[in-house]
This record gives structure tokens, sequence and C-alpha cells, in this order.
């Protein structure tokens, strides 16, 4: 059964052992007989995301056997995964009745894979989607800078070739907005090796590269964004997580917030050009990289 | 002079750096539009501006790839090259062009 609250920002560890638990059943090291959201009264749009994503890699196990029977659930959890195209990801019916319409809107679920189709082509609908939804133009710019190059990273990094991640190699990606505050959030997800665990692409770490394997996930996250990341040591390659930072920058008060492994790095602008910067370790992983941009428009 | 449209001649959703990043990738713009162009041509004249963004792995594949790739110095470049847009949202991706190719260094063996 599902807590009531999936919330990585509101209570962390709990989100992140259920997550792992279905995580566990999609890799067959034990089954789940059913999966209850009965209780959930609160899910924010990443963990929905990264839920999806689990689910989705569980589905997958069980050859489509999937059943919801949504009739209990709370109202706005199931207006939520309906406005995210949950029932569409996993390929099963849509609730007739989804609920009333909140304050928040959801976009619906983007599944992409790393194999070589026209990716950019997935990341401009995704913000011809996000215009529609908020009824204004982004940055546009700074937001493919962004989100292109997180595409480029799954493909690069995450799911390394001869390891056992190499066959998952999908990412998940959706936004929302909530209309009191103006807030827009944008989440990307995959379930690869982590940040923390890529190389560290630049001599001076290599040097330090005894201490660097003892640092806790934030801080290795913190360093891969301010010295690249690269898992063939060529200085040129693995620069692209400085982009990521770049749509939050445009906007004052924007945040980046990145998840992985067991890590949280967050830089968070402010409306004076100033940047606060936050780590925190947790006991679990997160099964991946979790990107969430925040802005308010 | 050779003039290339990347949005137009290529794609307005350019992304990564090599094949198995995507359809548009750095290297394939580099070895089917960029160089050919400034092998064959005093000047080529590149317009950055009217696709949706670039990424830095693009950029520098695309543009410092061609001086590590020893195809051309930074000061050969400069004097081949040159970088327009009318869309000024884009002087920082051209910024960011000469940025990759000064920095470039040929690999051993180019």
């Amino acid at each position: 059964m599902l807590p009531e609250h999936l919330d990585f920002e509101r209570d962390y560890d709990t989100t992140a052992s259920h997550f792992n638990l279905i995580r566990d059943a999609a890799r067959g090291r034990y089954k789940i007989k059913y999966l209850g959201f009965e209780l959930i009264e609160e899910i924010s749009p990443a963990a929905a995301l990264v839920l999806a994503s689990e689910v989705h890699m569980w589905n997958r196990r069980i050859t489509g056997r999937l059943r919801a029977v949504h009739e209990t659930w709370n109202p706005n959890i199931k207006r939520l995964l309906c406005e995210m195209g949950y029932f569409e990801l996993l390929g099963l019916d849509r609730p007739s009745s989804p609920g009333p319409t909140g304050d928040v809107t959801f976009l619906n679920f983007r599944r992409g894979t790393s194999d070589p189709i026209d990716k950019g082509k997935l990341a401009k609908e995704l913000r011809i989607d996000i215009e529609g939804l908020v009824g204004t133009g982004i940055k546009k710019h700074e937001f493919y800078q962004g989100l292109s190059e997180a595409i480029v990273n799954v493909g690069q990094h995450a799911y390394p070739e001869g390891t056992s991640y190499a066959s998952r190699k999908y990412w998940w990606q959706s936004a929302s907005f909530d209309r009191r505050d103006r807030t827009l959030t944008v989440m990307f997800y995959d379930q690869g090796i982590g940040i923390p665990n890529s190389l560290p692409a630049t001599g001076f770490l290599e040097r330090i590269r005894a201490r660097f394997d003892r640092w806790p996930d934030s801080l290795k996250i913190k360093a891969a964004m301010k010295y690249g990341r690269s898992s063939t040591r060529r200085g040129e390659r693995g620069k692209g997580l400085q982009d990521l930072v770049k749509f939050a920058k445009a906007y004052p008060g924007g945040r980046l917030s990145i998840y992985s492994g067991t890590g949280l790095y967050r830089i968070q602008h402010g409306a004076d050009d100033t940047v606060e910067t936050v780590r925190h370790d947790y006991k679990r992983s997160i099964g991946g990289t979790l990107i969430e941009w925040s802005v308010k428009l | 002079m050779k003039t290339i449209n990347i949005a137009k001649d290529y794609s307005d959703t350019p992304l990564g750096r090599f094949p198995a990043d995507g359809e548009f990738n750095g290297t394939r713009f580099r070895e089917e539009y960029l160089r050919p162009a400034l092998t064959g041509e005093d000047k080529v004249s590149v317009q950055i501006d009217g696709v949706e963004g670039y990424g830095s792995s693009f950029l520098e594949e695309a543009f410092g790839g061609l001086v590590r790739r020893g195809y051309f110095t930074p000061d050969q470049l400069k004097q081949k090259l040159d970088l327009t847009y009318q869309d000024q949202d884009f002087k920082m991706y051209r910024d960011l062009i000469w940025r990759y190719i000064n920095e470039a260094k040929p690999e051993k063996g180019q």
C-alpha cells in the first residue's frame, strides 16, 4: 500500500522507500501482488513522474497484467494521474470521471528512449505544450539548452553498455503549472547509474579520486555540475550538466534541483543575482537521476 | 561565399554530440555540412539563430571538433568562419562557439 504522502520534498525517505520496493519487484527480486493507491492524499508532480516510471518498468516485468481499481482513490490523485497520462502510459483504462479541476495542472508524461531518433523534437514539443498550458511564452532557448543536455546525458552516461542498466534506457519527462503562484515545474527522470557513479571528467578530480569516492553523493553532484561529468576522461566531454542551470537562471527565483543516487544538490537564483545552493544526503537512493526545474512566470 | 542556415538547412532542433545522441547531432553537422563548406570555400557564413537553442554538446562537437580533429586551426577559422544571427538572444551561442574553438586542442594523431 502506498503512503498518504508521496513527495520528495516533504518526506523523501518514505517516498523513496516505497519506490525502491516497486523497483525491486520490477527487477524480479520479489513479487508484488497488489499496489494500493487508496491511501494517497497528496503526490507531488516529481513523485508522480518517478512513480509512473517505476510502475511502467514493473508492468513490463509482469507483461502488462497491471490493473487499476481507481474507484476508491482520492479524486485529486485520480485527476492528477489522468492529466499526466498515467493510465495511457501503462495501457490501463482511463477513469470516466477523473475528478474536479484543481489549481495545479499537469502535462502528459512523455517517455523517451536512448534510440538515435530526433530527440530535440521531443524537447520542442514539450516546450509548445508547456506554453499552451501556461498561456505565455517561456525562455525557450534556455529551456531547450537544459532539457536537450539532460536527454544527451541519459544517452551518454546513465545506462552504460555492459552493465545491467543497459537494457532499460528509458527517460520520462513531464511538467506542471500552479496557477496560484504561476509556478512552472518541469521534471526529467532516468533510472540510470546516477551522476555520482559517473567518472569525474577533470584531471583534478581524477588525482583526488580516492577522496572523491568517499564524498557523499550530494557533493559528487555538485562537483559534476562544476567540473563536468564524463565516462571517457575526455576534457571536452561532460560539460552539458552546466547547461541544466540555464533555464532556472533565466527567471528570478528560479530553482534547479538534482536528485541523484542518495544526494540532492539544489541551486536557487535570487531576484538580486544571488545564488544559494543546498546539499542534502539521504539513506535511500532515488533510483537514478531526477532533475527538476521550478520557475515563477 | 557559402551560407549555411542551421535551422533551415539542418534542423531547428539540433541536439547532442554523436549519432547515438540523435539524428541531428554535432558530428553529423560538422562532417556533412560545416567541414565540406569550409574546405571548399574561402569564407563560410553560418546563420545560427532560428533554432530552439543549443546544448554545449552539439556546439562543442560541431565547432570545437573542427580543431580537435585537426581539420582547421582557430586562426584559420577566424579567417574563414562568420557566425551570424538576427535574434540577439543568440549572441551567447556565438560567444560559446568561439570559446569552444579557441579552447579546443588537436587530438593526438590528428
